[in-house]
């Protein structure tokens, strides 16, 4: 039976934490952390969509990693300036490491809406943001970036992408452009237009900026998603291939399913995740 | 390398607040969730050679084929300085003659391992005598086992060998091919050695590994007239495969380079984060799992690449 944990109290939250084998912890392991070999496991925060910023917080602890994407979620950017580097800080303060912010939308070619989201960016400190750009808007993304010395990764969005459903379009965009401009492949994405993940990666290149993972019992239908591990996503050979490339950026779960009660699944492909690591040679 | 996972049921016994499953519903469960085989606690409430008699073994053993299931190690429990202070009870004996019968009920099973355990170090004779009784203890039971083709293996668990240099010249000295090691990370992680070349010294004798991982726990004690806290010895909490400090990846792939090739257990035998309910003891069994079988897709990558 799947609990709901949205609108709990402290109390209730904790409880549930347990329940999923992860009680409040106040301390990220090092070890969990480090031992990695250099991978970069972190959490995507639009897995944990369903929860306040500092149910978040907690929760990417217990699972073991500082490592953070942020979404707006938890970080609005409707909010001030003010309100968002305090926001910021929350995170700072429980010991977690923000590699990135997004996935930011920049649909309108209007530069006061681009230049005030990464006002936004440079606010919450975000040294990338994970973005949508169209092909239109990209150069003034770009612009962005060299002003405001934020690198952006651009996320390829799969079927429901009209502007870069695969990596190798997004490659085609930011190929030319500032080297601060790369990507995020999303492997879920990728695989459900049947474009070979493996291979997006190894194209990519020192372009590769920040990885979405996950798993599908169908790679064609992203919606299938699954724990990491329990589907068909190639993920050793994804590992692999980075570990090739010396990739030294975020490989971050995107958990999008079970909602209310995300943890148990996202341990559990934390679990396979660091047993890839545990698999490859030294 | 393709090891056999195995989960132990005393994570399953009810013991340090655990949900209690019967080594018959122990079956389903370690099936349900995906093992190849079955450690079981050869004591009450689990499989206490005084309660299963022929009969129950055979359908025991029946219902862990039909779940495909096989029965990996008996994991008994012996203490072999235990009351040198009263040399007149035949003590020793009393446990030789339970690891033949435990060998007996292996054999009964399908099983050719049965775990067992060192001394706990006693006031009562010097270290020198403990081990040489040891070494004793464990050369007559290998020889009273090899005939029912099973092997003990000796885990380092208890005070004496429980560092791995002992425990690799104590096997040497008992000096039967059936009497081998059972080396686990966790001993060794918890006394500070290298754990790299504790497993390559290791893994030539070790036939089976049980893992667990933990968290550390700082204790102090506080004084009011030194407003001050004094530190004490740390304890340990078990947490999932792939949260603890004991450095997996470096532990099996050492023992592995040393040509260990035996099965991978998995036990949840101390109070668990998170508590001892059943959710909680199938999300760490299954991660367990999950980590396992990254880690063999992976090396099976590596060696095809």
């Amino acid at each position: 039976m799947i609990r709901s944990m949205h609108n709990i109290n402290r109390r209730q939250f904790a409880g549930a934490l347990a329940g999923a084998g992860i009680l409040a912890n106040t301390k990220i392991s090092s070890a969990a952390a480090t031992d990695s070999a250099g991978f970069k496991l972190g959490v995507a925060s639009y897995s944990l969509r369903k929860f306040s910023r500092t149910q978040a917080i907690e929760m990417v602890k217990q699972l073991k990693t500082p490592y953070i994407s942020i979404k707006e979620f938890h970080l609005p950017s409707s909010a001030s300036l003010e309100e968002t580097a305090r926001g910021r800080k929350e995170f700072d303060d429980a010991g977690l490491i923000v590699l990135s912010g997004g996935v930011i939308s920049f649909p309108k070619d209007d530069e006061a809406d681009i230049r005030r989201k990464f006002e936004y960016a440079k606010a919450a400190r975000f040294p990338m943001i994970t973005c949508m750009p169209t092909a239109k808007t990209l150069p003034t993304v770009e612009k962005m970036v060299k002003e405001f010395d934020i690198r952006m990764a651009l996320h390829n969005h799969g079927k429901s992408d009209k502007n870069f459903p695969s990596p190798q379009d997004a490659l085609k965009a930011v190929r030319d452009l500032d080297p601060r401009c790369g990507l995020c492949i999303d492997v879920g994405h990728t695989a459900e237009i049947g474009v070979d993940v493996v291979e997006s990666i190894r194209l990519a290149g020192s372009r590769l900026f920040d990885v979405h993972v996950k798993d599908t019992s169908n790679l064609t239908h992203e919606e299938t998603q699954v724990p990491v591990g329990e589907g068909q996503m190639p993920i050793p050979a994804i590992f692999r291939e980075l570990k090739k490339l010396n990739y030294r950026g975020g490989v971050m779960l995107e958990y999008e399913v079970d909602e209310n009660d995300p943890l148990p699944g996202m341990a559990k492909s934390f679990a396979y995740m660091r047993g890839v690591v545990a698999g490859m040679q030294a | 390398m393709n090891h056999e996972l195995v989960l132990h049921s005393v994570s399953y016994s009810g013991s340090w607040g655990q949900h209690f499953l019967s080594p018959e519903q122990f079956l389903d469960k370690a099936a349900e969730l995906g093992y190849d085989g079955v450690m079981l606690m050869a004591k009450r409430p689990h499989l206490s050679v005084l309660d299963w008699n022929p009969a129950a073994r055979e359908r025991l053993r029946s219902r862990a084929a039909k779940s495909r299931l096989r029965v990996a190690c008996l994991a008994g429990y012996t203490n072999f300085t235990a009351d040198l202070e009263h040399r007149d009870i035949p003590t020793r004996e009393f446990q030789i003659r339970h690891v033949v019968e435990l060998a007996e009920m292996a054999r009964d099973l399908g099983c050719n391992l049965i775990r067992i355990f060192t001394g706990y170090e006693s006031t009562a004779a010097t270290l020198d005598a403990q081990t040489k009784l040891i070494v004793d203890s464990l050369r007559e039971c290998a020889e009273r086992t090899a005939d029912l083709g099973v092997t003990i293996g000796v885990q380092n668990h208890h005070d004496v060998a429980c560092d791995y240099e002992s425990l690799y010249e104590i096997i040497q000295e008992v000096n039967a091919p059936n009497c081998r090691a059972m080396f686990d990370a966790w001993a060794p992680a918890l006394q500070g050695v290298d754990l790299e070349a504790a497993a390559a010294k290791m893994a030539k004798i070790t036939v089976y590994t049980t893992t667990a991982n933990y968290a550390m726990r700082p204790r102090f004690r506080y004084h009011p007239t030194l407003v001050n806290y004094e530190k004490l010895l740390p304890t340990v909490q078990a947490v999932p495969m792939d949260e603890g400090f004991i450095d997996y990846r470096t532990f099996l792939a050492q023992m592995e380079n040393g040509g260990f090739q035996g099965p991978v257990a998995y036990e949840m035998c101390s109070p668990l984060r998170g508590g001892g309910s059943i959710q909680n003891l199938d999300l760490y069994a299954s991660k367990f799992l999950n980590y396992m079988h990254a880690r063999r897709d992976t090396r099976v990558l590596e060696a095809v690449e």
